[in-house]
C-alpha cells in the first residue's frame, strides 16, 4: 500500500470478489487521494471493472475494506450507500447508464431528483452543466436519439451535476472513434479539475490513461503500484 | 519547404520560423540549412525571387513558389508515404535482449509502461494547452508511443503463454 | 413524505412520455388491465341485475286468500309465440271496483283492451299480429311490471275466465312485491361457484401479467436508477408508481367500457333475457373491490417481479443464473384445493355460506394450480431436450435460458382450458341429473299443438278448416288404455294425416294401431275388451269407454319422440272412433302449410279470436322446471362469461406475445443478421409457443378432469367427460395460441429489420 496522508480520500484494501469459481478480485487495493485521477489498467479479465465497482459501493466484496473520507462502505446500509452513489459519486460507463425513457436533460437532473431536489430547480442546474460540455441543445432528446459521443457528454454532465468528490469512469471512451474519445476525455479531466473532483478511470488504453495522474494495474485480480515518478 | 511556400511569398527567416512552429520541435532548423535548401529549389527552378523586402537589419529577399514547384508538392503530397516498419528500433532490442536474460516479461512491460505514459502524460499535457499544431504532433508521438505498448502488451501475454521460449 | 412523492413523480415520468417504445408497452397493460377491469365490474354487477330481475319477476305476487272488502281478480297467465319471439300474455277480469291490478299497470283493462310492453307495442306493428290481438292498447306496461326489458307483455281483458279448478286460471285478491327466496339446490350453486371462478381467474392472471409486461426492459431501467443513486427501497416505490400509471389508465379505460358495455347492453337480448342498463350496477363493495385491486394487484405484481432481481446498479448484467423453480409449495396449493374440495367443512356445512367459501377457494386453489405449475413443468421438460432442426434447437435453448416468459404468455388460456374442461363436465353431468337434453321435438316439420277448452272444440275445429294455412290437422285425443304395461305410456288417438309429422314414421294406415319396441302389450291381443277412460287436468277420469281392440298391434319405431319420457302407443282414428274425451281440454295437431309464408302465424291468428280458450304452441321446446330453467340461465351466463374470458385471453396472449418480440428485438435482429432466415425465426419462435402450450394443455387436461371428478363427488353427481368435447377445446386453445403467434409475426418482421441492431 502507498503510504497515506490527510488527502486520502479512497482507499480499498485486500479486496477479494469471486462470481462463481471464477476470483475477479484477489487481494487487490488502491488508494485515491483528493482531486487526483487514478487510471486503473489491466488487460481483459484482470478484474479491473470489478475493482471500480467495490471502490463505488456497486458490489459488495467477499472480504477486504473500502473506506471512503474515513466511512467503511460494507459496514454503511443500502440507504446510505445510495446516497453516496447520489450525492459523492458520479459514473461514466461505456454505455447504458442514461435511462432510455428519460429525456437527457432528465437523466442528468436525475440524480438530484432522485436525492430529492425539485424538478426545475434540478432541471435548472442539469442545463447549465450541459451547457459546459456543450449538449445542452440536446436537452429535449432521449439518450437513443443522439449520438454516441453526445450522450457520453451528457452522461459526464450528469456523473458531475452533483459536484461528486469522486468519478468512477469505466471505458468511458470505450465505444467511441479516437476523436469522440479525446474530446469526452478532455472534457471529463477539465470538469473534474474544475470541481475538485478525484477520478477512477478504467481503461486498457494507454492514450487514455495518459489523461492520468498516475496508473495502477490490475493484473490476475491483484493491483501493482506503480510509484509516481515526479 | 515548398509546401509552406505554396501559401505565399515569404523571406529566409519567416520560413524558419513557421517551420519550427508547425514541424520543428525537436530540431529546430538552422539557418543555414534553410538558405541551402532555398538555393538547390532556386537552382531546380521550383522557387524565384520575388523581391526584396527592405527594412532594418540585413537584407531581406522574398521567395515565391514557382508553377513547377506547385506541381512538384501536389505531387509529393499524394505520393504516400512508404509505411516504416521500425523492426530494429532500440526498444524491441532492449526487451528482447531482456526477456533473453531471464527477466519477467511483466516486468519489463511495467517499466516500460511507466516510462511510455510518463512521456505521453507529458504529450497529452502539451496537446491540452497548445494550438492545433502542437495537438498534431502530439498526437503523432502518442498514437506510436501507445503502439509500443500495445505490443509490449501482446507480447507480454504471449511470453506467459508460451513460457520462456527465449531462455529455452 | 416529499422525498416519496418524488419517488412517485419519477416513476410515473418513467411510465409516460418515455418514447414510442415506452408509449407502446403503456398501451398495451392499460388496454390488458382495462379488459380485465371491465370484465370484473359486470362480473360484480351480475347480483344487482339477477336480483333486479327478480323483483320485477316476482312483482306480482297475488294474495289468494280473501280480503275484506276487496273483490277478486281472476287472471289467466298464458303465453304464445309470434315470428318465434315469446309473447307474456295475460287475461284479468275485473269481479269489482275493488279489485286488485298488477304492478305495472294503472287499471284492469277492460274486455276490449290491453295493457302491452314496449317490446309488445313493436311487434303489434305487424297486422299479422294485431289480427291476433285485435284489442285497443290503452297504455304501457310499466317496467317494475316486466323481468325483462326487452319482453313482449299484454295484459288483456277478460269476462268469462272459468274458475279456479278449471284450466290455469287464479284467483287473486291483491298483488303485492313478493320477496324472493334465492335456493339453489348444491349441483347448481356450484356449476355456478365453478363458473363464475373458472372466468374470474383468468381476468385475475391476465390482470397481473399485464402489470409484468416488458420485464427485463424495466430490470434495465430500475438499475439504471439504482446506478444514478436510488435505494433499493426507492427503486422500488419508483416500480411501483410506474406500475400504478397503468392501472390507473386501465381502470379508466375499464370504467368507460363497462360503462358503454351498459348502454349497449340494454339494447340487446341474449336467448331471450335482457336487462335495462340500469339495472346493471355494481355491488359498491365489489366496485371499490374491484378498483382497489387492479392496482393494489399491479404493486404487488411489480413487487413480486422484483423478489428475485435484487435490483443491484449494474442490474442484470452480472447476475448469477436464477435458482431452479421449487415444486414443493406449487404442489402444496393443489393439494389443498383438492383436500379442501373432498372435506368441505364435513356433514353440517352442505349449502351453507362457509360451504360456498370452502368449495370456491378450492376451485381457486385447484385453477391457480395450473400457472403455478406449469413454469416448474416447461422448465423440467426443456432442461433434457436437445438437437433437431435449428428452429429447434434455437426454441429449446431460449427456453432453457428463460421459460417464465413463455410460460406466462400461455398460462391465461391454459387456466381458461382448465376450467372448461371442468365446467364441460359439470354441465353435463347437471344435464343428466335433470334428464335435460336440450330440445324434446325432433320431428320432420313444423307441428303446432292446440289445445282448447272443451266447449270451443268445435269452432276450433272450424277455423283449422277454414284456414288454408294449415294443411293437415287432426284432433289428438290423450287416453288411458287400462292395461298394466301400459301405465306409463302415452297413448294419442290421432288422424293419419299428421303421423309422418308429428310421429315420424311414414305408412300410416287408418284403422291400424302401432306401439314402439319396448311396449309391454300383453293384453291388448286382437279382439280383447279393454277400458279407456280421458283424464282431465286434475287427473280424474272424466270419460270412459269399452273398447275391443280391432286389430293386431304392430310394431314401429318412431323417429319422432312425441313425449320425451314415455314410450308411446298410437291408435288411428278409425280404430277407436269414440275416443274418450274431456271437457275442459281437447288437442289438435295442425301442420302449418310449409310453402305459405308465415303459416304459423296465420294459423295462430285464425284461432286468436277464441282468447284465453285456445293455447298454440310449436312443438319444439318443451317445458322447463324450475331448476331445469336456472340450470339453463346459469349455462347462458357461463357462456358468456366464457366468451368474454376466451376474448381477453386471446388479447392477453397477443399482447404478451408482441411483447415478447419486442424485448427480444435486439437478438433476433442480431439472429437475422447472421442470416439465419427469417423462416427459420419464426418457427422457432412458434416452438417457443407451441412447446409451453403443449405441456399447458396437459397440465390443463390433468387439472380439468381432477376438478371435474371432485366437483361431481360433491354432488354425488355421474362424472361425465366428454372427450370429444374436450379435444375440441384443447384443439381451439391450441390453434387459438398458435393462430396469435402468426399474427405477431408481422412484428417480427419489424424487429428483424436490421436497423434494430441500433443500441440506444
Amino acid at each position: 500500500m502507498a503510504e497515506r496522508d490527510d488527502d486520502t480520500l479512497l482507499v480499498g484494501s485486500e479486496l477479494r470478489k469471486s462470481f462463481g469459481p471464477t476470483p475477479a478480485l484477489d487481494g487487490a487495493g488502491l488508494m485515491v487521494r483528493r482531486g487526483e485521477i487514478v487510471a486503473v489498467m489491466g488487460p481483459s479479465g484482470s478484474g479491473k471493472s470489478t475493482l471500480l465497482h467495490c471502490l463505488a459501493g456497486i458490489v459488495a466484496p467477499d472480504s477486504g475494506t473500502v473506506t471512503f473520507d474515513g466511512q467503511d462502505l460494507a459496514a454503511m446500509r443500502d440507504r446510505d450507500r445510495s446516497a453516496l452513489r447520489r450525492g459523492a459519486f458520479g459514473f461514466v460507463f461505456q454505455f447504458g447508464q442514461l435511462v432510455p425513457e428519460l429525456s437527457c436533460v432528465e437523466n442528468v437532473a436525475l440524480p438530484m431528483r432522485l436525492g430529492g431536489t425539485r424538478r426545475k430547480q434540478a432541471e435548472a442546474k442539469a442545463l447549465e452543466w450541459m451547457a459546459r460540455l456543450e449538449v445542452d441543445h440536446l436537452g429535449g432528446k432521449r439518450p437513443g436519439e443522439v449520438s454516441g459521443g453526445q450522450a457520453q457528454r451528457v452522461a459526464i454532465a450528469r456523473a458531475l451535476v452533483t459536484e461528486p468528490k469522486v468519478v468512477f469512469a469505466d471505458e468511458p471512451t470505450g465505444a467511441l472513434d479516437s476523436f469522440n474519445g479525446e474530446q469526452v476525455m478532455r472534457l471529463l479531466v477539465d470538469s473534474a479539475r474544475e470541481t475538485g473532483a478525484s477520478v477512477v478511470l478504467v481503461t486498457h488504453e494507454a492514450r487514455v490513461a495518459a489523461y492520468s495522474d498516475r496508473e495502477v494495474v490490475v493484473r490476475d485480480g491483484r493491483t501493482r503500484q506503480v510509484e509516481l515518478v515526479s | 519547404m515548398l509546401g509552406l511556400l505554396e501559401t505565399g511569398p515569404r523571406h529566409g527567416y519567416d520560413l524558419k520560423r513557421v517551420y519550427d512552429e508547425r514541424f520543428g520541435q525537436d530540431r529546430p532548423l538552422a539557418y543555414g540549412q534553410v538558405y541551402s535548401t532555398l538555393s538547390r529549389l532556386l537552382r531546380n527552378g521550383l522557387v524565384e525571387e520575388s523581391g526584396v523586402e527592405p527594412g532594418g537589419g540585413p537584407e531581406r529577399k522574398r521567395y515565391a513558389i514557382t508553377d513547377a514547384g506547385v506541381t512538384d508538392v501536389s505531387e509529393w503530397l499524394v505520393t504516400p508515404e512508404s509505411p516504416q516498419t521500425y523492426l530494429q528500433s532500440a526498444m524491441y532490442t532492449k526487451v528482447v535482449l531482456a526477456l533473453m536474460s531471464g527477466r519477467d516479461a511483466n516486468e519489463v512491460l511495467d517499466a516500460q509502461r511507466t516510462a511510455h505514459l510518463k512521456s505521453m502524460r507529458e504529450l497529452t499535457s502539451r496537446k491540452q494547452g497548445g494550438d492545433l499544431t502542437d495537438q498534431l504532433i502530439c498526437d503523432h508521438a502518442l498514437f506510436h508511443l501507445e503502439a509500443d505498448l500495445r505490443w509490449l502488451e501482446l507480447t507480454a501475454a504471449r511470453l506467459s503463454e508460451l513460457g520462456g521460449q527465449f531462455t529455452g | 413524505m416529499r422525498s416519496w412523492l418524488n419517488d412517485l413523480a419519477i416513476g410515473v415520468r418513467l411510465a409516460v412520455g418515455g418514447g414510442r417504445t415506452a408509449l407502446a408497452r403503456f398501451v398495451l397493460s392499460t388496454i390488458g388491465i382495462g379488459l380485465a377491469v371491465a370484465v370484473l365490474l359486470l362480473a360484480s354487477s351480475v347480483g344487482p341485475i339477477l336480483d333486479a330481475r327478480d323483483v320485477r319477476a316476482t312483482a306480482n305476487q297475488p294474495i289468494y286468500l280473501p280480503v275484506a272488502g276487496v273483490a277478486p281478480t281472476r287472471y289467466m297467465e298464458t303465453s304464445t309465440e309470434f315470428r318465434s319471439t315469446r309473447i307474456g300474455v295475460t287475461y284479468l277480469q275485473a269481479f269489482g271496483a275493488t279489485s286488485p291490478v298488477p304492478i305495472g299497470i294503472p287499471r284492469l283493462p277492460g274486455t276490449d283492451e290491453m295493457f302491452v310492453s314496449p317490446a309488445m307495442a313493436d311487434l303489434l306493428a305487424d297486422p299479422l299480429l294485431r289480427e291476433r290481438f285485435p284489442q285497443r292498447i290503452a297504455g304501457v306496461i310499466d317496467r317494475a311490471g316486466i323481468k325483462d326489458p326487452l319482453k313482449a307483455q299484454a295484459y288483456l281483458g277478460a269476462d268469462d275466465l272459468p274458475a279456479r279448478e278449471v284450466g290455469a286460471t287464479q284467483t287473486a285478491y291483491g298483488f303485492r312485491q313478493g320477496s324472493h327466496v334465492a335456493y339453489m339446490d348444491a349441483g347448481l350453486l356450484l356449476l355456478l361457484l365453478l363458473g363464475t371462478i373458472a372466468i374470474l381467474v383468468p381476468v385475475f392472471i391476465f390482470l397481473v401479467s399485464s402489470t409484468r409486461i416488458a420485464g427485463a426492459e424495466r430490470d434495465r431501467r430500475l438499475s439504471a436508477l439504482r446506478l444514478a443513486g436510488a435505494g433499493d427501497r426507492q427503486v422500488r416505490r419508483i416500480a411501483a408508481a410506474e406500475s400504478l400509471v397503468s392501472a390507473g389508465a386501465g381502470l379508466a379505460l375499464g370504467g368507460g367500457l363497462f360503462l358503454l358495455g351498459r348502454e349497449v347492453a340494454g339494447g340487446i337480448s341474449l336467448m331471450g333475457s335482457s336487462v335495462y342498463s340500469s339495472d346493471i350496477v355494481p355491488v359498491w363493495w365489489l366496485a371499490v373491490l374491484v378498483v382497489l385491486s387492479a392496482p393494489v394487484l399491479a404493486v404487488f405484481a411489480a413487487q413480486f417481479a422484483l423478489r428475485r432481481t435484487i435490483i443491484e446498479p449494474l442490474g442484470v448484467v452480472r447476475r448469477s443464473t436464477p435458482v431452479n423453480r421449487r415444486i414443493a409449495w406449487r404442489l402444496a396449493m393443489i393439494a389443498v384445493g383438492v383436500l379442501l374440495l373432498l372435506w368441505r367443512g364435513g356433514e353440517f356445512l352442505d349449502n351453507t355460506w362457509v360451504w360456498s367459501v370452502l368449495v370456491a377457494t378450492g376451485v381457486t386453489l385447484l385453477l391457480l394450480g395450473v400457472p403455478a405449475l406449469l413454469p416448474w413443468v416447461v422448465e423440467r421438460t426443456v432442461r433434457g431436450l436437445r438437437g433437431g432442426s435449428t428452429s429447434w434447437q434455437l426454441a429449446v435453448r431460449r427456453l432453457q435460458l428463460d421459460s417464465g416468459t413463455s410460460s406466462r404468455v400461455v398460462s391465461g388460456v391454459v387456466v381458461v382450458l382448465a376450467g372448461a374442461i371442468a365446467l364441460q363436465a359439470m354441465l353435463l353431468s347437471q344435464a343428466r341429473i335433470r334428464s335435460f337434453s336440450g330440445s324434446t321435438w325432433d320431428g320432420e316439420s313444423t307441428v303446432l299443438s292446440v289445445s282448447a277448452v272443451g266447449q270451443v272444440a268445435p269452432e276450433v275445429e272450424k277455423a283449422l278448416a277454414a284456414t288454408p294455412s294449415a294443411h293437415a290437422w287432426s284432433r289428438a285425443d290423450t287416453v288411458d288404455v287400462q292395461i298394466p304395461g301400459l301405465t306409463h305410456s302415452y297413448t294419442q288417438v290421432v288422424d293419419c294425416s299428421i303421423v309422418a309429422a308429428v310421429y315420424g314414421f311414414h305408412g300410416c294406415v287408418d284403422g291400424h294401431i302401432y306401439a314402439q319396441p319396448g311396449l309391454d302389450i300383453t293384453g291388448l291381443e286382437q279382439g280383447k275388451e279393454v277400458a279407456v277412460l280421458s283424464t282431465d287436468s286434475k287427473e280424474r277420469a272424466v270419460s270412459r269407454i269399452r273398447w275391443t281392440v280391432p286389430v293386431p298391434v304392430e310394431r314401429v319405431s318412431f323417429a319422432a319422440r312425441v313425449n320425451q319420457e314415455f314410450p308411446a302407443l298410437l291408435i288411428t282414428r278409425a280404430a277407436m272412433p269414440d275416443a274418450p274425451r274431456t271437457r275442459d281440454q281437447v288437442g289438435f295437431y295442425a301442420l302449418p302449410d310449409p310453402n305459405a309464408t308465415d303459416a304459423t302465424d296465420r294459423i295462430r291468428a285464425a284461432l286468436g279470436p277464441l282468447g284465453w280458450q285456445v293455447s298454440v304452441y310449436e312443438r319444439r321446446a318443451s317445458f322447463l322446471r324450475d331448476d331445469q330453467e336456472t340450470y339453463l340461465t346459469i349455462r347462458t351466463g357461463l357462456l358468456i362469461g366464457s366468451v368474454f374470458t376466451l376474448l381477453l385471453a386471446g388479447v392477453s396472449l397477443l399482447v404478451l406475445a408482441v411483447e415478447h418480440i419486442r424485448e427480444r428485438r435486439r437478438p433476433l435482429a442480431v439472429l437475422a443478421a447472421g442470416g439465419v432466415p427469417n423462416g427459420v425465426i419464426a418457427r422457432s419462435l412458434l416452438w417457443q409457443i407451441a412447446l409451453p402450450i403443449g405441456l399447458g394443455v396437459v397440465v390443463a387436461v390433468g387439472v380439468g378432469v381432477t376438478l371435474a371428478a371432485l366437483t361431481a363427488q360433491i354432488v354425488d353427481g355421474p362424472v361425465i367427460l366428454d372427450w370429444l368435447t374436450i379435444g375440441v377445446m384443447t384443439g381451439a386453445a391450441a390453434a387459438l395460441v398458435l393462430l396469435v403467434s402468426l399474427l405477431t409475426l408481422p412484428f417480427l418482421r419489424s424487429a428483424t429489420r436490421l436497423e434494430s441492431l441500433r443500441t440506444e
